[in-house]
């Protein structure tokens, strides 16, 4: 060994030392969120159920009947064989027609608004069709078309 | 599952005013959106912290998204924005984390304003969501379409893409 060489230190043993973490444990917390409260608020949003009507009726139904519940949407789904296979969907559409009244030096501008029903209809080949309660008007003097307030809002 | 951390991302709102800067950073478990358009962000914290994000919620702040690949991303929830607050327990511990799913608005009408957000892009819940708005659900027919196996639950639907591209638009 050379005069100016230090001679090796043993490093004492110690005990072992345990590495602890005191942050949030990621790995629990990441399969708790699944079954959080707020999932369960939330998932109507992103995967909605809406409500279905199912049963046999005590007598049968007649004609008001069945429209009654087609335009209530209760009687939406599929229909049909083969190639008339479809998906039929009822829904409520609100017309409005704007016409204006002039009275001497006034304009009156009134808004009349009348809900009608439609039918939409999507085939197995890919066609749709809606039928109204009367003809597809031309654009030009066709009526504002919005959707009913519970859907828009 | 384990390593957690890795598809965690980081959710990070900085406020500055005259006198204070603060900034609140919480790990963001979900997220959807589109651009700087946020639909749905989860996340969780402590008590402050997700007040903290709650109420910059509200406000329409805008929020720095670090997503677990180091992507950043400018989000921001928009108007009338919702938020969903609950607590976790965990076992051991003292205090609950919160949990908070913050929504936008576009998801808060979703499927009835004329556009569905999709929480995944995923054909076969592209078709759920068509079953479930058409309730071929309630008649027994509600199948994907990948994967059938029955004749009589078959919707035979020669071009997929197209109904429910016409679905989403034609409401």
């Amino acid at each position: 060994m050379a005069p100016d060489a230090c001679e090796p230190y043993q490093v004492p043993p110690s005990d072992e030392t345990v590495l602890s973490y005191h942050g949030l444990p990621y790995d629990l917390l990441e399969d708790l969120l699944q079954h959080s409260g707020a999932w369960k608020q939330v998932m109507p949003f992103l995967a909605p159920h809406e409500e279905v009507a199912t049963g046999r009726p005590i007598t049968p139904l007649h004609g008001g009947h069945v429209g009654l519940l087609c335009t209530a949407g209760l009687l939406n789904g599929v229909f049909g064989q083969g190639d008339d296979r479809h998906i039929a969907r009822w829904r409520s559409v609100k017309h409005v027609t704007t016409f204006v009244e002039h009275d001497e030096e006034n304009e009156i501008v009134h808004h009349r608004e009348r809900w009608a029903n439609e039918l939409r209809l999507v085939y197995a080949d890919g066609r749709t069709l809606k039928l109204t309660e009367t003809p597809i008007r031309q654009e030009e003097d066709a009526d504002a078309e919005c959707a009913p307030a519970a859907r828009a809002a | 599952m384990q390593n957690a951390h890795l598809r965690l991302g980081l959710l990070e709102y900085h406020r500055i005013t005259e006198k204070n800067s603060t900034r609140i950073r919480v790990r963001l478990s979900t997220y959807i959106g589109e651009e700087e358009q946020a639909h749905l962000i989860g996340v969780f914290g402590n008590d402050s912290d997700i007040g903290a994000i709650t109420a910059a919620v509200h406000e329409k702040a805008n929020f720095t998204l670090t997503f677990p690949d180091g992507a950043i991303e400018e989000i921001t929830l928009g108007e009338h924005a919702s938020c969903y607050r609950r607590s976790v327990i965990l076992p051991g511990r003292k205090h609950p984390v919160r949990h908070l799913l913050a929504i936008s608005e576009q998801l808060h009408s979703n499927g009835s304003a004329g556009r569905t957000i999709l929480s995944r892009d995923n054909p076969n819940e592209a078709w759920a969501w068509l079953a479930v708005r058409s309730r071929m659900i309630q008649c027994g027919s509600a199948s994907p379409p990948t994967g059938i196996q029955s004749h009589n639950s078959r919707m035979e639907f020669c071009d997929m893409n197209r109904v429910v591209s016409t679905f989403v638009s034609g409401r």
